[in-house]
């Protein structure tokens, strides 16, 4: 989720936190209170928190059930304000080391990812990589290609990335995690950005363009490598 | 315990079935429910085989804004508890306002939402901890939970004393009717499968490592080695039975008395210690070791601990030792910590109610000096039945429970 | 025969000192043991402060063996029934007539969070590894270790218990061992509770629920309970141990009955898990049944150790609590909440104020209510702000109330007059 959210997009984030079920109307309505929904104190407090961890939300907000949920909105930053945010995770049914080595080929990536035409490795140097990405066409017909810097930590199991040649974006930041779980590798894709003033897109299009995008891809890698656990001797 | 309490109804979340009848006919027919865990791999905790529920759906039991804000282990309270109100035909709105409280024993808390809250400060920070966290980890969450969501404003409690403190519990419950109270909720229920705190009880050195589902919980037998943990528990209504007879609830079976004692971790001792408990236990209810007609076994399926067991049975009921039916239904689901006790407590009492003690699954060739009940229930007209438990940390109690005497003509 | 339970031992073991006579110096002086948190790193935490004890077990009686076995809460536990017992000095009780009931609310989560930062490299791992377990971390995820502990120390082979009822824990575990007393299942019971929750799981839990004062610059004033500007209690920890004796037990012995467990009653406001009605009818309630069964009216208390834990909504509640058990006598009796002082240490607190109101008792000093300097006008009782007061206590009634809607109440009287 980006920092700009719609109102549909509280209304799924309080039913998620909440358990209460929330319509985009009722988040619309400024007459229609936490209270009015059947959210307690505990609820507002989960709300606020994870609007603060995600979205901006200042520290300091003081929101208490007797609030609506309109007027929680109103206390989010403009989205110029605030960089782009973005948080994509998948659970991916394999072994973490085979998640691990697959996800971290980059000369594999144009057949584990569907968006990349080609990689080029620029530099290597043991665990860092800088290479040229260069994606298909998009709906529009345009092609993107940037130079990245990636850093994997096999200790931590943690990826971090930035571009080089940043294009459209101020600065653009991502933060790969892999972390065991009951059901699997949790492979989680973190990026912070900013669009330029002048960018064909602002942080809000990114923003939804990328959590698009990270949704396919990763939907993609956890059907491949899972097919490759499935097959690997 | 002058003024009789009396069970007027339970309600079960057990891995061999879920609500009365469900866990009752497989505890008669002797079926078995360990399996390895659907959860995860519970291999590198030295686990193969576990007693989990495995056809619970929480939102049957659990409204959405209760169940974000709860763990499994209170999921299986909440569902106890309204069918144990539901079986007993008691609706607390009926009630004065205080007149019903509720009673839990607890031993590991919420353990899978506490891992995954601790989780996220351990990985991602303080920040990420959530609201609920403070109301889902700690042990009352389940009487709490149960109070709120009936509107039982009476005396509740939570009481922790390992699987004794299952028993414990339910004397407890019946020291506040004897009190004021009108009826009590007791019971308890365990989901304790995280993979943190199954690594934690893999300290206890007690957990059965075997693959093998018919042979991995063989107390009482030369094959003994460990008890298979299980999750899961049991809620029963305790009223005054002239409250319950008032309002033409039925009394299933009295609870008549109650012992406890405590001998520390040397399984050895236990045999003294239990065998005092039961003797506090009959000589509270009014009866004799020559009363008891069943006893429902705490079986922990360790060398040491079986024999203590055995010895205390021997000391208690004397030559009849070898005469008296002794059965433990659970090595059919495993053993749910303070859970275990009151769905022993269950199955008791409908032992009483229906006169049949239900078999010891899995077990056959079993110690000579008792009469395990094995293979197939047995008719035993039962008056008096005698539950014992262990706790992991040397407590030793015992519950004696009777058949109501016929209500009088008045 | 009526079997009644009195007091012949305490021990304490609290932030500002340990042992009875640090421990009333402390209340009595007005001081505060409030400070920034020491125990491990909190500057990502939002309150960053807390009542802390200076302890090392091994200066108090324990071994390398039971440290390596006791998780700190039951340390704490240990030194205090030490205390309580030397005090009692029971000469050979049968130990099949003792029992013992330990109140804590979140248990042993000082390893638990130790060892679970350990086995899954610091929350990184779901599948934690077992090999790097501690040899003891099972007792940490058992609750009953607490009682088993002190069990073992004093020899107790009869009923032996836990009481986990939250915050409330402290009252409920010595009400539920004096009726193990008065029913007849025990002759001695040694009964208390113990918590060490300054941990970053339990801290950052009521950080997410903003319980806790964030008043980290002031830490010596941060507890200001029943203050309007009061913003949420301050953690603590520590254990307080009881011995509760038998009546007749107690006086062939030619023991002293420093005071007697006269009445316990608690309730449930089935109203929600955090939250509080505003009429506290629930609390007044466990209060006048716990006065009913001491045989008391709310005319003869001659001080109230407040739940006072300095949230915004317990203050209010427990003054209307008041009102609606005491009427009048409510404006007229001192209320004090010693929270302002040692923290509110959770499920320990409650047997840390009974042991509070006992000294209260025998010495004839009310303990005040620090750093109270601003009145609420919706709290108008008199709090005994500041300074402690002299004053022949023969009624004292403690109140508690935690989360999962327990309301708890015990009354202690004056022995002699039974």
């Amino acid at each position: 989720m980006g920092t700009t959210l719609t109102a549909g997009d509280l209304a799924a984030l309080i039913s998620r936190c909440t358990g209460v079920t929330v319509t985009d109307e009722q988040v619309g309505d400024a007459g229609v209170t936490f209270t009015d929904l059947g959210i307690d104190s505990l609820g507002v407090l989960g709300v606020v928190a994870e609007l603060q961890r995600g979205h901006g939300a200042p520290a300091d907000a003081d929101i208490c059930p007797e609030h609506s949920p309109r007027e929680l909105l109103a206390l989010l930053p403009p989205p110029r304000d605030v960089p782009g945010h973005t948080d994509n995770e998948i659970t991916i049914a394999a072994p973490l080391d085979l998640v691990w080595s697959t996800t971290n080929d980059v000369e594999g990536w144009p057949r584990l990812f569907s968006e990349y035409a080609s990689v080029e490795v620029l530099e290597r140097d043991g665990d860092r990589v800088v290479m040229r990405l260069t994606t298909h066409p998009d709906d529009q017909g345009r092609v993107w290609s940037w130079v990245s810097e990636r850093v994997a930590d096999p200790a931590t199991r943690t990826v971090t990335a930035r571009r080089l040649e940043t294009g459209p974006f101020e600065h653009m930041r991502l933060r790969w995690t892999y972390h065991e779980t009951a059901e699997g590798v949790r492979l989680r894709w973190v990026q912070d950005f900013a669009m330029k003033p002048d960018a064909p897109v602002d942080d809000a299009a990114m923003t939804r363009r990328i959590n698009h995008n990270s949704g396919v891809q990763l939907a993609r890698i956890k059907q491949l490598v899972e097919e490759r656990a499935c097959t690997a001797p | 315990m002058s003024r009789a309490a009396v069970v007027t109804g339970s309600g079960v979340v057990a891995p061999t079935g879920i609500g009365v009848d469900a866990f009752w006919s497989a505890a008669v027919d002797g079926r078995s429910a360990l399996r390895p865990s659907v959860r995860f791999d519970s291999d590198p905790y030295g686990v193969a085989l576990v007693g989990e529920v495995a056809d619970f759906e929480a939102a049957d039991w659990v409204e959405p804004r209760i169940a974000v804000q709860t763990d499994r282990f209170t999921h299986f309270a909440l569902a106890a508890a309204s069918m144990a109100l539901r079986d007993a035909g008691l609706d607390p709105a009926t009630v004065p306002p205080f007149g019903i409280g509720v009673m839990t024993a607890s031993y590991s808390g919420g353990v899978e939402f506490g891992q995954r809250e601790i989780e996220r400060l351990w990985r991602d920070g303080p920040t990420h901890v959530g609201p609920y966290q403070s109301i889902a980890w700690f042990y009352a969450a389940g009487s709490g939970q149960i109070s709120i969501g009936h509107g039982l404003r009476g005396p509740s409690g939570v009481l922790v004393a390992d699987e004794a403190g299952g028993l414990d519990v339910v004397a407890a419950a019946v020291d506040e009717l004897r009190r004021g109270a009108l009826a009590m909720l007791v019971g308890g229920a365990e989901a304790p499968f995280s993979p943190f705190a199954l690594c934690c009880q893999r300290g206890h050195g007690l957990l059965s490592a075997s693959a093998e589902p018919t042979a991995a919980y063989l107390p009482h037998t030369d094959a003994a080695a460990g008890f298979v943990p299980a999750e899961g528990g049991a809620m029963l209504v305790v009223e005054r039975e002239d409250v319950a007879r008032r309002h033409g609830r039925r009394g299933l079976a009295v609870v008549a008395g109650h012992g406890a004692t405590f001998t520390g971790t040397d399984l050895v001792r236990s045999a003294e210690g239990l065998c005092r408990a039961a003797r506090a236990a009959l000589a509270e209810a009014g009866a004799r070791p020559e009363d008891v007609d069943v006893v429902f076994l705490d079986a922990l399926a360790d060398r040491r601990g079986d024999d203590a067991e055995a010895r205390a049975l021997r000391e208690l009921l004397g030559v009849r030792a070898g005469r008296v039916p002794v059965t433990a239904p659970k090595t059919g689901y495993g053993r749910c910590y303070a859970g275990a006790a009151p769905l022993d407590v269950v199955a008791a009492v409908l032992a009483i109610d229906r006169g049949v003690v239900p078999p010891t699954p899995n077990v056959d060739r079993h110690r000579p000096e008792l009469d395990l009940v094995t293979r197939r229930a047995r008719e035993v007209d039962v008056r008096t039945a005698l539950v014992l438990a262990r706790g992991l940390t040397g407590g030793n109690s015992a519950l004696v429970l009777r058949r109501p005497e016929p209500a009088r003509q008045e | 025969m009526i079997r009644r339970a009195v007091v012949t031992g305490l021990g304490v073991v609290a932030p500002g000192g340990t042992g009875t006579p640090a421990f009333w110096d402390l209340l009595t002086a007005g001081r505060t043991a409030t400070r920034p948190i020491s125990l491990f790193p909190a500057s990502g935490f939002r309150s960053r402060i807390a009542a802390e004890c200076d302890f090392d077990p091994l200066d108090h009686g324990l071994g390398a063996a039971d440290v390596d076995r006791m998780d700190r809460y039951a340390q704490f536990a240990a030194v205090a029934a030490d205390e309580a017992w030397r005090q009692a000095d029971l000469c050979a009780p049968d130990p099949w007539r003792i029992g013992v009931c330990m109140g804590s609310a979140v248990g042993g989560t000082t390893v638990l969070e130790r060892d679970y930062a350990i086995t899954s490299a610091e929350g990184r791992r779901w599948l934690v590894d077992p090999s790097r377990a501690s040899r003891f971390l099972h007792r940490a995820l058992s609750p009953s270790a607490l009682a088993a502990e002190v069990a073992e120390r004093v020899g107790a082979q009869g009923p032996v218990r836990g009481v986990s009822t939250g915050c409330t824990a402290g009252l409920d575990a010595v009400g539920h061992g004096a009726r193990l007393v008065e029913d007849g299942r025990a002759d001695v019971v040694v009964a208390g509770a113990a918590e060490s929750p300054i941990s970053p799981i339990t801290v950052a839990c009521f950080d997410a629920i903003r319980a806790t004062s964030a008043r980290n610059e002031e830490p010596a004033t941060a507890a200001r309970p029943f203050d309007r500007d009061r913003d949420g209690f301050v953690l603590g920890e520590g254990a307080a141990v009881l011995v509760l004796e038998e009546s007749d037990h107690a006086r062939r012995r030619g023991a002293r009955a420093l005071a007697e467990v006269g009445g316990f009653a608690t309730r449930s406001n089935a109203h929600h898990m955090t939250g509080l009605t505003t009429d506290g009818v629930e609390l007044a309630e466990a209060a006048c049944r716990a006065l009913e069964s001491a045989r008391r009216s709310a005319a003869d208390v001659d001080y109230v150790n407040a739940h006072g834990s300095g949230t915004r909504q317990n203050d209010r509640h427990e003054t209307a609590a008041l009102k609606r058990a005491m009427g009048r006598h409510a404006h007229e009796v001192p209320v004090s909440s010693i929270k302002s002082m040692v923290g509110h240490s959770l499920g320990a607190i409650g047997a840390i104020e009974l042991v509070a109101c006992v000294l209260a008792m025998v010495h004839g000093v009310v303990p005040p209510t620090a750093n109270l300097r601003t009145p609420d006008p919706e709290c108008d009782l008199d709090y005994v702000p500041g300074t402690a007061r002299e004053r022949h206590l023969r009624t004292v009634l403690s109140l508690g109330s935690g989360f999962g809607g327990f309301q708890s109440a015990v009354v202690l009287t004056d022995p002699a007059r039974s």
